[in-house]
């Protein structure tokens, strides 16, 4: 059985089977695992994507506890990693918004809180990634009418995500002294930008006459 | 709508478009009036809410103002600007004005941006902000005479 692709409730159960199933016996393999999910208060066959890890820190204990062979235990717990990745692969489903009206700025903030809740960021890292998204989508309304948001998980180098937001708007003329804090627009775009910029772990922006495009990414701390 | 709590944001027609969606009530409170906002609020609604709260200070003549924003999702460069404004603009008009229920991701948020409510009093939750002004009230009886708020 392979590893790879979405899995449900009993495909998480069988790979942990699978994954100890060189090492220990039936009965302590069905063991560490009922103990494991005992412990972290989750059933087996409906494990959230939050619980998933530490889930897998109680099998590694119980793996390391009964595994009786070294070499077979590296094996083992090297096979648990593979779930974790196979898992976080599966989560990355990125979003695309189109981002035109103030409701698509609503829309905006509501999906990235989720694609962040999924990747298991804290509130207050949810909170600023969905203020600079409310940051940057508004700027598209305001300034260029139309837009698109696309926000997408990150597993390399960590664990992560990555937003842009494009428009295909007029730039913006002066942004060297908008980002250095010496203009302010009415409505705040000033701010706004430089606001998101210190929100998040890394900041770019390009823009021209043919456009802005603003990426941002934050890590998992 | 009763005597004493009314609602903005809802459309100029009768046909209501978004229902609860565009409902922020503006209770009145031991002579306050307390504005809570417990929803996501698209920018054309927190405009509506700007004047609806400087009218009804016009209409209620209220002792002090609460902003509550305990159930504010998201307190963005613009939200955080239109309420500094309806807090000073209230202070101006004489009526003392406290903004609530910051969370803390919020608060860190807001920090870290480096956007800041300038003159503008805060307190933890609804209950503080009551205490607070009935204390800013104690305050001006015992001056003697009306303390006016620094502006800007």
């Amino acid at each position: 059985m392979t590893l790879g692709g979405a899995h449900g409730g009993h495909d998480l159960k069988s790979k942990l089977e699978q994954a100890l199933g060189d090492l220990l016996s039936p009965a302590i393999q069905r063991a560490v695992l009922e103990t494991s999910a005992r412990r972290r208060g989750v059933d087996l066959t409906c494990v959230p994507d939050e619980e998933l890890p530490h889930l897998l820190a109680e099998v590694r204990r119980g793996v390391r506890l009964f595994g009786l062979e070294a070499r077979l235990v590296e094996q083992c717990l090297h096979a648990l990693d593979t779930i974790t990745q196979a898992t976080e692969a599966r989560r990355s489903e990125p979003v695309g918004l189109p981002i035109r009206t103030e409701q698509d700025i609503l829309r905006a903030r509501q999906a990235v809180r989720e694609i962040c809740r999924s990747i298991g960021f804290t509130e207050t890292a949810r909170m600023k990634i969905t203020t600079a998204v409310s940051e940057l989508t508004r700027n598209i309304v305001l300034y260029a009418g139309s837009g698109e948001l696309l926000a997408r998980q990150l597993s390399e180098p960590r664990l992560g995500l990555e937003v842009v937001a494009t428009d295909n708007g007029p730039g913006i003329a002066d942004i060297d002294s908008i980002m250095e804090g010496r203009y302010r627009s009415k409505r705040g775009m000033g701010a706004g930008l430089r606001g998101t910029r210190a929100l998040v772990d890394q900041f770019d922006i390009r823009t021209g006459p043919g456009g802005t495009t603003v990426t941002f990414r934050t890590y998992l701390r | 709508m009763s005597k004493f709590s009314e609602s903005v944001g809802q459309p100029e027609s009768s046909v209501r478009q978004d229902t609860v969606e565009n409902v922020i009530p503006i209770v009145e409170l031991f002579g306050n009036l307390i504005v809570s906002v417990q929803i996501e609020l698209t920018d054309r609604q927190v405009e509506r809410l700007r004047v609806a709260v400087t009218d009804a200070i016009e209409r209620r003549d209220p002792h002090g103002l609460i902003v509550d924003l305990s159930g504010v999702e998201v307190l963005d460069s613009y939200l955080t600007r239109v309420v500094r404004d309806i807090a000073l603009s209230a202070q101006i008009m004489g009526v003392r004005t406290v903004v609530c229920g910051i969370r803390p991701a919020i608060a860190m948020t807001l920090v870290e941006m480096g956007l800041e409510i300038p003159s503008v009093a805060t307190a933890l939750n609804l209950e503080r902000a009551v205490e607070l002004l009935d204390e800013m009230d104690e305050k001006e009886e015992e001056a003697g005479a009306p303390s006016e708020e620094p502006l800007g």
